[in-house]
């Protein structure tokens, strides 16, 4: 099994969240009991509404901050224990917004270069020859050397973020929304990027996005977040072709067609996302669920395998416990 | 903002070549020779362009070496308490919890204390003189600096780079010199230039009221102070140090703004 990048089991994340002076604190599950296994080489997509712990998850990941309970995994080495530069060598980010990952006082080789300077690297002349290298791997002509991010495109400044993560050839990515900042034009020139830079230096990547086109386009496995919780996980093919919690299907639902004469799709949702302070009883998703039964606002459901795939819904699995 | 430039360079530079611009000597008295009024009065004189004061001393050189003091005052105390409130307001902004509660209580209870009071009360204690005054202005207009860096701290702090930069491996101090810094150090070219100007002004409230720069130093603060008995007489006294007070605070804060707009990384291309 040593082609397991990241093994995440169990892995919950707590905030805890000040009402005011006298009503005390509540605790707020970002994440909640994840799991999760991504070998090498897999781009597997979280997915799921605004506010349900794909960030979360993904900042514990690239050990930003740490989960409060459940243990996660880099390359069979528990991430707590990692030192920070080696947990750096492993593991880098790719952020949504492009104009705020990239420190507008520095010169696009000096942010490309920092991860080198940082891991100890002193000779000047290697730094320069590796961020070109980057550079030119990721498309970014060598001239931008000594530009500053204010004058670069959206697009090119994406291109830098992808350069610096690359630098010191990290084995996992994590891409927070790598394209939805972006001119629908350049988004999908970063998604090919991506796409060739996975072939060409064996990446593991780990997508959050909100757009499913973009999860079908580049995702090998998609993984379904609710309040904090993985409802449903399955190969992309088999997840956009047959999904199987009544989630992912309005999920599914709700992306809008070019034609806009059919309108807004009507998911069913119909009342709005739970406040994650309180979460409702049993299966967190029952009071929007079309097909939720009587169990479902009492117990909470339990993961089923079904084949390759995963899903945490009462519909499916033995029901008897 | 080139106004300005021009003249707070001109005053820098007075102030530096005091001893080759001074017509006269400062500290000289001339008893016979008091109250002589500036050129373009009638009873002016060329020998003494600007005057001279109740002691007979020449007002141009006293004007020409107070420059001294009043820069050396508001920059003294401008880099004092923007040690001070940098540090803090950085710490308070980054850290935020129980730092960012910390500060914000010093902060609170610094700007309780009335400035000019609490630099009377130090100052009649400890007694006047160049140093007191730098020291405890210094220790007492760092709240702006605290204030304006811990707001913009927080700013850079949500940006994504910070947060690229920690997962990239950097450590914390890293982060702060490197990353945080630069992004708020035109907001602190801002304030320490408001500081300039504002613990020059309060140095010459501090002279006059008899308690900052002791005589025979001369002060701009003092020379108004040393003329107010004239006032209704000679009102000269008051007026030339009054102006020059007024340009150079101007002339900081103009040349501020200017800094600002030129390190902007928006203007950069």
């Amino acid at each position: 099994m040593s082609d397991v990048m990241i093994n995440a089991s169990n892995v919950t994340r707590n905030f805890s969240i000040s009402r005011g002076m006298f009503r005390g604190k509540k605790t707020l599950r970002a994440v909640n009991g994840v799991n999760l296994t991504v070998k090498r080489g897999e781009v597997l997509a979280l997915v799921g509404e605004s506010g349900c712990g794909k960030t979360t998850l993904a900042k514990i990941l690239l050990g930003l901050l740490p989960q409060t309970a459940g243990s996660i995994t880099l390359c069979g080495k528990p991430i707590n224990e990692v030192p920070r530069l080696e947990l750096a060598r492993l593991v880098q980010p790719i952020f949504q917004d492009p104009y705020s990952s990239l420190n507008p006082r520095k010169s696009i080789g000096s942010i490309i270069g920092l991860p080198m300077h940082v891991q100890g690297v002193e000779d000047s002349h290697a730094i320069r020859r590796q961020v070109e290298t980057t550079m030119d791997l990721v498309g970014l002509p060598s001239r931008l050397f000594g530009s500053y991010p204010n004058q670069l495109s959206g697009g090119q400044r994406q291109r830098v973020a992808i350069a610096r993560a690359l630098v010191n050839r990290p084995q996992v990515i994590v891409c927070d929304e790598p394209t939805s900042a972006l001119d629908v034009s350049v988004q999908s020139q970063i998604l090919n990027l991506l796409s060739d830079l996975r072939k060409e230096l064996n990446l593991t990547y780990i997508i959050i996005s909100h757009n499913l086109a973009v999860v079908e386009h580049i995702a090998t496995r998609v993984a379904v977040m609710y309040l904090g919780r993985l409802v449903e996980e399955a190969k992309t093919t088999e997840l956009f072709a047959r999904p199987q919690h009544p989630y992912t299907v309005a999920l599914l639902e709700s992306v809008l067609t070019p034609e806009p004469s059919l309108g807004i799709p009507n998911t069913q949702l119909g009342a709005s996302y739970p406040n994650p302070i309180d979460p409702p009883n049993g299966c967190a998703f029952h009071p929007r669920c079309a097909r939720a039964m009587p169990q479902c606002s009492t117990q909470a459901p339990n993961g089923t395998r079904l084949g390759q795939a995963f899903v945490e819904c009462h519909l499916y699995g033995d029901e008897s416990h | 903002m080139i106004i300005g430039s021009v003249i707070v360079i001109t005053v820098i530079a007075i102030a530096l070549l005091a001893p080759l611009m001074a017509p006269h000597d400062p500290y000289h008295q001339d008893l016979m020779r008091r109250l002589v009024p500036p050129v373009w009065d009638s009873r002016g004189s060329w020998e003494h362009i600007l005057g001279t004061d109740h002691l007979g001393r020449d007002y141009l050189s006293r004007l020409i070496y107070g420059a001294r003091i009043s820069l050396l005052i508001g920059i003294g105390a401008a880099v004092i308490s923007g040690i001070i409130g940098t540090f803090m307001g950085v710490m308070a902004g980054y850290f935020g919890g129980r730092v960012d509660m910390v500060v914000t209580f010093l902060i609170t209870v610094r700007l309780s204390m009335p400035v000019v009071l609490v630099a009377l009360a130090v100052v009649a204690i400890v007694g006047g003189s160049l140093q007191v005054v730098v020291t405890v202005l210094g220790l007492l207009l760092w709240d702006r600096f605290a204030v304006v860096m811990r707001s913009s701290t927080l700013q850079i702090r949500s940006m994504d780079y910070v947060a690229a930069a920690r997962a990239v491996g950097c450590s914390t101090s890293r982060v702060l010199i490197a990353e945080v810094m630069p992004n708020v150090v035109n907001n602190l070219i801002v304030i320490t230039t408001i500081e300039i100007a504002h613990a020059i002004i309060l140095e010459a409230a501090l002279s006059f009221l008899g308690l900052g720069v002791q005589p025979p130093l001369p002060s701009w603060g003092l020379m108004v102070s040393e003329g107010k008995d004239m006032m209704l007489f000679e009102p000269w006294l008051i007026t030339i140090p009054g102006v020059a007070l007024f340009m150079l605070v101007l002339a900081i804060n103009l040349m501020g703004d200017g800094v600002r707009d030129i390190t902007a990384p928006e203007n950069r291309n």
